[in-house]
């Protein structure tokens, strides 16, 4: 009987934790389905987060211009041109810039430029690209003169926001170098 | 208790799997979530298991209290199914307890295998959703079920955005299945099996389903009488 007894509560334990589990947060809530259920505020993390950077990165390139040439020349041995570009960053998340390339033309010339290696920068600031390409034939010796703010065409650039990435074309990145 | 070989090997009468699962079960709830669904590098991450669930959006953690409460008193329920495992694993040694100790271990030993089997099944149901949410948005998304990569493209007027979808079963995903697999085996142990030290070392056993009946050497029978057995 005793044993019985002991059977009973043992299988009985579960179910009241569970029960009052349940219920303790309506219950904390004052019956308040939606308290109880709901986060504090669900729009806090995962709505104004994911939107404000959809958003960000969306309007980014609407904004105006947010990278201008900061040094432009050519390498050691001449046979390469650079230019450094200063990206800024509105967002209130890190970018990465894992693609950037287009064309400058110059001195009646046209440079191809690429990116070298992927950058990161931080929210709120800016960091210098390094675009690099092959010395076009016309470009006569020291002729490199680069307006602050150049027309790039063919341009591509792909931005990653904690890695929801962004392909830019010259179609949609328009307005930002004009 | 002696073992059926006749041997006295009263350790050889512990569930060892079942002591092995009751520990396990009550550390279980304390480790990591069993599977994690990312957007993008982190961007948003979702981790769950029947103990915990973990929201995080852009480096803000969302928690429900309903969710919290219920892992809670999920995590507290295990705890003393391990506890009970444990007791009924041990307590199989002991005769005038046996009775208590088969009860113990049939009540703990198949609730995890269950909550795995529930689980897998609400991360299937959440898959569904999820493929059905974007379809509802008009994106075109073949989130994979339970385990995979795919990127969602959301076309925002002429921007495109590529966003990476991730979800993994994590490694204490993988212990939670070995805890259930050996919670079974410890059942059945308890109710079939032993370990028996033999001439050839340990054994296996079946346990005979009627104990065997041992004459009393007090009671002489008219046949055995002046044999001196």
């Amino acid at each position: 009987m005793r044993d019985r007894t002991v059977k009973i509560i043992i299988r009985v334990i579960p179910v009241l934790i569970l029960v009052f589990f349940f219920l303790s947060p309506f219950i904390r809530n004052g019956w308040d389905i939606g308290a109880a259920v709901l986060p504090v505020n669900p729009f806090l993390g995962i709505g104004t987060g994911l939107l404000s950077s959809i958003g960000g990165m969306v309007e980014m390139p609407r904004q105006g211009p947010v990278f201008s040439v900061q040094d432009s020349g050519l390498s050691l041995d001449g046979s390469r041109v650079y230019v450094e570009v200063m990206v800024g960053n509105p967002l209130p998340l890190p970018i990465d810039i894992r693609e950037f390339s287009g064309s400058i033309p110059t001195d009646g010339t046209v440079l191809n430029l690429a990116m070298v290696q992927p950058v990161s920068i931080p929210s709120g600031s800016s960091a210098l690209v390094r675009l690099e390409g092959p010395r076009p034939q016309g470009l006569r010796p020291g002729g490199l003169t680069l307006p602050s703010n150049p027309k790039f065409g063919d341009l591509k650039m792909t931005l990653s926001v904690l890695g929801m990435e962004m392909p830019l074309d010259e179609n949609t990145i328009k307005g930002v170098v004009s | 208790m002696t073992a059926p070989d006749g041997e006295s090997l009263n350790l050889y009468w512990l569930n060892f799997p079942g002591i092995i699962a009751g520990i396990a079960l009550m550390v279980l709830p304390f480790l990591d979530v069993w599977w994690r669904f990312t957007v993008g590098d982190g961007a948003v991450v979702i981790g769950t298991s029947p103990f915990h669930v973990l929201v995080e959006s852009f480096g803000i953690g969302i928690t429900s209290p309903f969710l919290a409460s219920l892992n809670l008193g999920l995590k507290i329920i295990f705890i003393y199914y391990g506890l009970l495992l444990l007791a009924g694993s041990v307590l199989r040694i002991r005769d005038d307890r046996r009775s208590m100790a088969d009860f113990l271990v049939r009540v703990s030993a198949r609730k995890l295998p269950w909550l795995v089997l529930w689980f897998l099944v609400s991360v299937a149901i959440s898959d569904v959703l999820i493929n059905h949410f974007f379809s509802l948005m008009g994106v075109q998304a073949n989130v994979p079920y339970f385990t995979g990569d795919s990127v969602i493209s959301l076309g925002t007027g002429l921007i495109p955005l590529n966003i990476p979808l991730t979800q993994r079963f994590t490694g204490i995903f993988i212990i939670a299945v070995l805890v259930s697999i050996l919670s079974l085996a410890a059942s059945l142990y308890q109710d079939r099996v032993t370990l028996v030290k033999t001439g050839e070392g340990l054994r296996v056993r079946l346990i005979p389903e009627q104990p065997p009946v041992v004459p009393s050497p007090q009671v002489e029978t008219s046949e055995t009488a002046g044999t001196g057995r």
